[in-house]
């Protein structure tokens, strides 16, 4: 079985690039974390309020420090921020605690939008959705983690006439909701607990399409990512359809806390948290 | 016996107040039948009718009886188109002289000679298509060496016979005994390294790069760790980096993959290798020699900052020859057949299963980007005279590579149509003429999708080419080769994604990472021209040859589109001329027999590619990237078949394309031609080319850097290797041949991950990085063991292989992987020990 071993090993040297190494799953909480960022509303234009609330699951964390990130990332950069916002190239925000009530900057659209942030300068370019994001940067001790606020600001690059029937017809995201309900003991095998997530209907929302240089309409992909403070999850993440995802939870242990967050793909966020016992 | 009319005079016995308004014409000629050997001449008088019948005829001057009969009676025979007088047909007097030359006998034919033989290596080894020039006639060794000239006229004959890099043999013949039937055993012998002349028949010398590595298909074919594949021995040959396992780049010298161009016949093709690196593009069988040209090459070829690969495709024999093969990697045939005395066809075809093998054994197939490929070919020749002839060659070849881990999804794909029609000339002064129109379609894909985020490339394009090359001998000590070197080539790119893909040299990012979240978009027509003369001399002057060469470009680069769309602006094209001279310099001086010294330096211009005009993803206005390269070195022959050469060289790179790196750049701006480089460093090779026992043992030690920006510092080329060593040996005896391979890289460079930061959009960690390919993966060090059993069969040859890689079960590290959260560093391991069977049999 030498030959079949190889063969079985061999697809390695062929799969450079295919993806990270495996280690301890992303859904277990080990400790205290950041599994999310909440703006209300999740869609604000710039000098607007805004409310952000840190969704931390795993245990409690003393202090948490709020800033804008004020450094627009060059497009070469792959990460959500450029690297001079992990340092010295924020706005503090000036508070301590999961919730904090902020301004949106003014200069948004221009820094991190659709605006020229100057004369013959590059313009940002929008996620897939066709959305731009004031950055946020959360500092708990050494753990740093970026939030991002969808920002609301018009199709400057776009023809008048598309850009007038945005502004017009765009209704601003919201945050989507999210229940979670522990299903019957019979609907799950016999040491695992079974567990949905019920969400309303997406929303749909115009996008400016840039090849096609046209508006689309397009409904939102609700996405639910699981943690867990013990056992183990048949899924960290799981698509929603229908208005629901499910998980099985697998005692490995004693009891555990399930943590959900069920994200639009446009900056809303909802999270809920249900404690699991062993069946 | 020849009879000749020649019109004396006319006399007309016409009123003098008519005029003869049109002369009779001799409309049929009747030859006379000589009644006697030797000449005589006989001086008749004609008289024409007005319908332009003979009359009459009457014997002026006598050149004999019997010959004065003869002329009367064949020209009463003749015909004419009437005489006419005032416009009107009239009965006319004329002379004429009819002479008969004398009669010389044709000797009898001759009975035919014969010629025949097997040409061989020194060891006895059939050379299997050598050229033999014998006279007039030209004919190629079929696979045993054999060849056969029938019907030569009794004579004596001097007879070449030649084989790329081999010693030209030449012999004179005797062989004017009618009938005789001569068989010839020429030997040829390899042409030692360090000889920088390569004898072409009848052709003018040419002087080899200073650089360049020469190999033998047949030699490649045995090499370790190639799975027979000829083409493959490149990346084991000096000055190539190791490429990572599981790509095809090709790294010489320090110099970007992209920028080394391979050429086949003087057609530059899209890709030597299949997606993978599995498997070269090109069937091994059609294939006569590699050759290597790391850098400081001449003026016949531009367009690339970096090296060449110069890949010579065999002329067909005049026999049905061919193959099947299979092993676990694909199967693959040609055929090759003679279509009459002149012509000849070979076609080729290699199918990729290896998707299919892992298919049955791999749990999940999707996860593993399992490379589908197939190529064909297509060659005819067309001998049109001696010492001339025409062909038509189609390469083929079809790639896919998907991939698929958790939510991304990875396709590469790529589609090539290579045709070319080479016509080659040896003239009669020994000049050399070869004439290569091609044209090349070819499409590249890349399609990704990293959770929504779409990221796709595709370029089709279509190149014309044109190529001319001339050689002369002006002297004993002067050699001129001029040529012209034409590129057309019309492009269409779309795009869609992050600017960040696909990735380009320099880009910071860590294995697996996706790019980021933003989405552009363009399509765009792009047309790139390159008009080029060069030419050089080739001047001995005793122990030293000196090689001036010029190169001059004009090239001409367009697009559709200057600027990003934005709002209702009016979408504007761009077209800019860039001419470029390229002066090239080459030295050689033979101190004694045997050891001789070498330099060279050239400077070189290489366009953008077409997806790098793009105003949203790249720049319009992007220009030439240059390139200077300095070699000297030794090159030493202290045995015979040993050669040992030491090179050192320098390469420095201005304006290269690189990515803006500026916060807020310039719109239309986010590549730039801000980059350079260097690269330096010193190579040796030892080779051994003749006996049982070949091979070569190869070092490079090496520097690449690249600067992005002017203010930014010099870092490590990301495909810099410090140290590559390679040992390939090879023995041969009666049918067996066993070689091994073993080769030690240093890793490549790597930007380490000092940290990550929690993406609460993504729901994924980000690395935070360090120093930019401040730290190396693991070293890399590996043996490969082939043999390889012939077998002869009633019909054909049979060859079984055994392809042993990394026969030690060395655990190599081929990429630094990560923990989801970055605490963590994972080795991503390379090859285990993997045995490949194959068979083939030749016929």
């Amino acid at each position: 079985m030498g030959l079949l071993k190889a063969l079985k090993a061999a697809p390695w040297v062929l799969l450079i690039g295919c993806g990270i190494a495996d280690g301890p799953s992303p859904a277990l909480l080990a400790g205290p974390r950041i599994i999310a960022v909440q703006a209300e509303p999740a869609q604000a234009a710039p000098g607007d309020p805004v409310r952000l609330t840190a969704i931390v699951a795993g245990g409690i964390l003393e202090r948490l420090d709020w800033a804008w990130c004020t450094t627009p990332k060059p497009p070469t950069e792959n990460n959500r921020v450029d690297p001079a916002c992990l340092g010295d190239g924020v706005a503090p925000l000036g508070a301590a605690g999961l919730t904090i009530d902020a301004t949106l900057p003014v200069d948004g659209c221009r820094l991190f939008g659709p605006e020229s942030p100057g004369p013959g300068l590059r313009p940002r370019d929008p996620d897939v959705t066709g959305g731009y994001y004031q950055p946020v940067i959360l500092r708990a001790d050494a753990a740093i983690a970026v939030g991002l606020v969808r920002l609301r600001c018009n199709l400057s690059q776009a023809p008048l006439a598309i850009a007038q029937r945005f502004a017009a017809e765009y209704t601003p995201n919201q945050n989507p909701t999210l229940r979670l309900e522990q299903a019957p003991a019979g609907d799950a095998a016999g040491d695992t607990v079974r567990v949905e997530a019920l969400t309303d209907p997406p929303e749909r929302a115009l996008r400016f399409d840039p090849a096609a240089r046209a508006l689309v309409e397009e409904e939102e992909a609700l996405v639910v990512s699981w943690f867990v403070t013990g056992g183990a999850l048949s899924a960290e993440q799981s698509r929603v359809e229908g208005g629901r995802a499910v998980v099985e939870w697998r005692a490995e242990g004693g009891p555990a806390t399930l943590h959900a967050v069920v994200r639009d793909g446009r900056g809303g966020v909802a999270a809920q948290a249900i404690a699991l016992s062993p069946p | 016996m020849r009879a000749w009319l020649l019109p004396l005079c006319l006399l007309w016995g016409v009123a003098a107040a008519q005029t003869l308004t049109r002369p009779p014409k001799l409309i049929r000629f009747v030859e006379a039948e000589a009644p006697a050997p030797g000449g005589a001449t006989v001086v008749l008088q004609i008289d024409i009718a007005a319908t332009g019948a003979v009359a009459a005829v009457e014997v002026l001057e006598s050149g004999g009886a019997a010959f004065d009969a003869a002329a009367v009676d064949a020209a009463k025979r003749f015909e004419f188109a009437p005489a006419e007088i005032d416009g009107q047909p009239a009965p006319i007097r004329v002379q004429y002289r009819y002479t008969f030359t004398a009669r010389i006998e044709a000797p009898p034919p001759p009975t035919p000679v014969t010629l025949r033989g097997q040409v061989v290596d020194p060891q006895g080894a059939p050379v299997a298509g050598a050229q033999v020039a014998i006279g007039p006639a030209r004919r190629v060794a079929g696979l045993d060496g054999r060849f056969e000239v029938p019907d030569l006229a009794p004579g004596l004959y001097v007879v070449e016979i030649s084989a790329p890099r081999r010693i030209t043999a030449r012999t004179t013949v005797d062989a004017r005994q009618p009938g005789a039937v001569i068989t010839l055993r020429p030997v040829l012998a390899k042409t030692p390294l360090d000889v920088d002349e390569e004898l072409v028949i009848r052709a003018p010398r040419r002087i080899r790069a200073q650089t360049e590595v020469a190999i033998r298909a047949d030699e490649a074919r045995t090499v370790a760790g190639t799975q027979g594949d000829t083409l493959k021995v490149v990346q084991s040959l000096p000055g190539v980096a190791r490429a990572a396992a599981g790509s095809a780049a090709l790294v010489v010298w320090g110099a970007a993959p992209e920028d080394t161009r391979v050429l086949v016949d003087g057609v530059e093709i899209p890709a030597l290798y299949h997606l993978g690196g599995v498997r070269s593009t090109i069937n091994s069988a059609l294939v006569e020699s590699i050759e290597l040209v790391p850098g400081a090459f001449g003026p016949a070829y531009g367009r690339g900052l970096g090296g060449l690969v110069k890949v010579q495709t065999r002329r067909l024999p005049e026999a049905l020859t061919g193959y099947v093969a299979a092993d676990l990697y694909d199967a693959s045939a040609m055929l090759s057949a003679p279509l009459g005395a002149s012509r000849r066809i070979a076609a080729a075809a290699r199918v990729g299963y290896l998707d299919r093998v892992f298919a049955g054994v791999v749990e999940d197939p999707t996860v593993f980007p399992i490379p589908r490929y197939l190529d064909a070919q297509l060659r005819l020749e067309q001998d049109l005279r001696a010492d001339e002839w025409i062909g038509l060659v189609a390469l083929l070849s079809d790639d896919q590579l998907d991939r698929r881990v958790d939510r991304a999804r990875d396709r590469q794909a790529r589609r090539s149509a290579t045709i070319y029609a080479p016509y080659r000339r040896i003239l009669g002064d020994g000049a050399s003429l070869a004439i290569t129109p091609s044209v090349v379609a070819a499409r590249r894909t890349l399609d990704a999708r990293f959770g929504a985020t779409p990221a796709r490339q595709q370029v089709d394009s279509v190149r014309f080419g044109l190529r001319g090359d001339y050689r002369a001998a002006l002297t004993d000590q002067l050699t001129l080769a001029l040529g012209t070197d034409t590129v057309v080539e019309d492009a269409k790119v779309e795009q869609i994604g992050s600017l960040n893909r696909p990735p380009r040299e320099g880009d910071v990012a860590v294995f697996g990472q996706p790019p980021g979240d933003d989405v552009a978009a363009d399509a765009l027509g792009v047309r790139v021209a390159d008009v080029a003369i060069h030419g050089r001399v080739e001047w001995a002057l005793g122990p030293v040859t000196l090689v001036p060469g010029l190169r001059a470009d004009l090239f001409a680069l367009s697009s559709d589109r200057l600027e990003p769309p934005i709002g209702e602006a009016p979408r504007l094209g761009s077209f800019r001329l860039e001419p470029a001279l390229a002066p090239r310099v080459q030295a050689r001086w033979r101190i004694v027999d045997g050891l001789t010294l070498h330099a060279a330096t050239g400077r070189y211009h290489q366009p953008p590619p077409p997806e790098a005009l793009s105003p949203v993803f790249g720049n319009a206005r992007l220009g030439l990237s240059r390139a200077t390269h300095g070699v000297a070195g030794v090159q030493w022959q202290p045995l015979e078949g040993l050669d040992v050469e030491v090179t050192g060289f320098v390469e420095r790179f201005e304006a290269l394309i690189a990515r803006n790196t500026a916060t807020t750049p310039p719109l239309g701006e986010a590549l730039t031609q801000a980059g350079a480089g260097q690269s330096r460093g010193v190579q040796l090779l030892v080779r051994r080319s003749t006996g049982r026992l070949t091979g070569w043992l190869s070092y490079t030690l090496s520097r690449s850097t690249r600067t992005d920006a002017p203010d930014r510092p010099a870092r490590p080329f990301d495909f810099d290797q410090t140290h590559v060593l390679s040992l390939v040996l090879g023995h041969r005896w009666e049918r067996l041949t066993v070689s091994g391979r073993a080769r030690y890289a240093t890793g490549f460079p790597r930007t380490p991950v000092i940290g990550a930061v929690f993406d609460a959009q993504g729901d994924r960690f980000q690395p935070r990085f360090g120093a930019q390919n401040s730290v190396r993966i693991p070293a890399f060090a590996q043996l490969d063991l082939r043999a390889e059993y012939t077998r002869p069969l009633p019909i054909g040859v049979l060859t079984l292989s055994l392809d042993v890689l990394n026969a030690t079960a060395r655990e190599n590290v081929e990429e630094l992987a990560y923990t989801h959260d970055f605490s963590a560093e994972r080795p991503v391991p390379g090859l285990p020990l993997l045995a490949i069977l194959g068979a083939r049999w030749d016929f």
